[in-house]
């Protein structure tokens, strides 16, 4: 076993042990795929009446298709943007405890000393946070995707869920995040001694993904697939160089000095 | 320069050839003894099959074993500190660093620490103690460098054995008679170069202008006039005494 799989085993083994970071992660997802299936079910019980000013003011281009139909399609893939929220922000609050909770802890110093290189400790606290993130990430996603398939039934007459969108969603741009969330947080984390300061700074990144979410659910704008497509490459070419960076920036003279 | 027979750039080599002790244990508190121990037992490169027994030779010694599966969160913290001795040692590396080992322990755990400490020194490893509590510092250590303070990070003031270090200053002697040493105060404080004689009980305590050099004169005088003299032995002034008074000196200069 190397020493980046030693050090991942005992990082998993401390999450599953602390019930409060536990709680915090799955307290998420849960109104997450509430609010989701919510918003799909009251699509499908709009009056007829309704889907037809509902469907002009999103600017959907529905072709000759079923409106309602449609309209629930248009509704899952919104709801996917709502579900990256996920893997961005769970490793926020696994990192922060990983890397400033062990400095608050003062568990940092013997690691340090040991010989385990910047990059695998770096790269063993990110998988610690990314893999947790995406297992929870597909929980919901399951949860969402029996949910919206039994509600849409009647309507469709067969599974809606998974669509491409989503399979995009869930296989490229939820790890990209994920591993986007948690660098961002090693950063941070390596700078200041506090977890909780390290999770408010480093929780700011959602800021910009619930934003675009909101803008395209008030029906501001629509951003499609070539717009996630590049979001995708975007975050590919930012992870690689913010993991450079933490790696870089995770200086084991200046962390044991710093301190405190 | 060399450490453990590595060149002093290899840092990363050379982690692997020390054990640390910090000044808090800094355990995982959610693990459990015996899985603090495998963690960096793994990460030192112990082969597996070997970690049972290094654990066994690690936690019988020091009173852990039995307390293996037990939370480190849960334990005292004469027992946490332990631990953290355990687990600098889990790899047995030659060299071992312990920082202010016992600071913030009770006395009884601090006594427990100090014993576990002293049993490795004869170990053959070479056992490097940073610490500001002089006693331990006295009872534990062969040679001391000391480190004052300064703008630039800190100052070599002495490099030398602890005993050395406690004889050097005084330049007293103290030698040990039959019957009252007060009989031979006048005879002792005759001879030239003496600067000041002192009797308790038995005892006279003879300092010197310049070192110890009139000894054998003192010796003399005393044999000759019928003193019976039992031992002679160099006064050594208390460790602490030594350490302030070379501080002071340096403030000085």
């Amino acid at each position: 076993m190397s020493r980046t799989q030693i050090l991942l085993r005992k990082e998993l083994l401390e999450i599953r042990r602390s019930r409060g970071l536990l709680l915090s992660m799955f307290a998420l997802p849960i109104p997450m795929v509430a609010v989701a299936l919510v918003l799909v079910n009251l699509v499908m019980h709009v009056p007829s009446a309704d889907l037809g000013e509902l469907v002009r003011f999103y600017r959907v281009d529905l072709g000759s298709g079923d409106l309602r139909l449609g309209m629930v399609h248009f509704w899952i893939r919104e709801c996917a943007g709502l579900f990256l929220v996920m893997p961005l922000f769970i490793p926020v609050l696994i990192s922060a405890q990983s890397v400033a909770g062990e400095k608050e802890r003062r568990t940092i110093e013997p690691l340090l000393a040991s010989p385990l290189t910047a990059a695998e400790i770096v790269l063993a606290k990110s998988l610690a946070a990314v893999l947790p993130a995406m297992v929870i990430t597909l929980i919901a996603f399951v949860l969402f995707a029996v949910g919206v398939d039994l509600l849409a039934w009647p309507l469709a007459r067969r599974p809606l869920v998974p669509d491409e969108s989503w399979l995009f969603a869930l296989l490229v741009l939820a790890p990209l995040l994920s591993f986007f969330g948690n660098t961002i947080t090693v950063l941070v984390s390596s700078r200041v001694s506090d977890s909780r300061l390290a999770q408010q700074i480093s929780a700011l990144i959602v800021i910009p993904l619930l934003g675009m979410t909101a803008v395209q659910f008030v029906g501001f704008v629509f951003l499609g697939p070539a717009f996630y497509v590049l979001f995708g490459l975007a975050l590919a070419l930012a992870d690689g160089a913010l993991f450079a960076v933490a790696v870089r920036m995770f200086d084991r003279q200046r962390i044991l000095s710093r301190w405190g | 320069m060399e450490v453990a027979g590595l060149p002093h750039t290899a840092a990363d080599a050379i982690r692997g050839q020390v054990g640390l002790l910090t000044e808090q244990p800094g355990l995982y508190d959610r693990l459990n003894v015996e899985e603090n121990l495998r963690f960096f037992a793994s990460l030192y490169g112990v082969p597996s099959g070997q970690i049972a027994s290094r654990l066994e030779r690690w936690l019988k010694p020091l009173g852990l074993w039995e307390h293996r599966f037990k939370r480190a969160g849960t334990l005292s913290k004469g027992m946490r500190q332990k631990l953290a001795i355990a687990r600098a040692m889990v790899h047995e590396p030659p060299i071992v660093l312990l920082d202010e080992p016992t600071s913030g322990l009770d006395p009884e755990s601090a006594r427990t620490v100090r014993d576990a400490i002293a049993s490795l020194s004869t170990q053959g490893r070479t056992l490097i103690l940073c610490s500001h509590n002089l006693y331990e510092v006295e009872q534990l250590c062969r040679r001391v460098a000391i480190l004052r303070p300064t703008e630039a990070g800190g100052k070599l003031v002495a490099l030398t054995e602890v005993s050395r270090l406690r004889s050097g200053s005084t330049g007293a002697v103290e030698i040990e008679l039959v019957g009252e040493a007060a009989a031979w105060l006048v005879t002792t404080g005759d001879v030239p170069g003496v600067t000041s004689v002192a009797a308790r009980g038995s005892t006279l305590e003879v300092r010197f202008s310049e070192g110890a050099v009139a000894t054998p004169e003192v010796i003399a005088k005393l044999a000759a006039a019928g003193a019976m003299i039992l031992a002679v032995r160099p006064l050594e002034q208390a460790f602490e005494q030594a350490y302030l008074d070379l501080m002071a000196e340096q403030g000085a200069a």
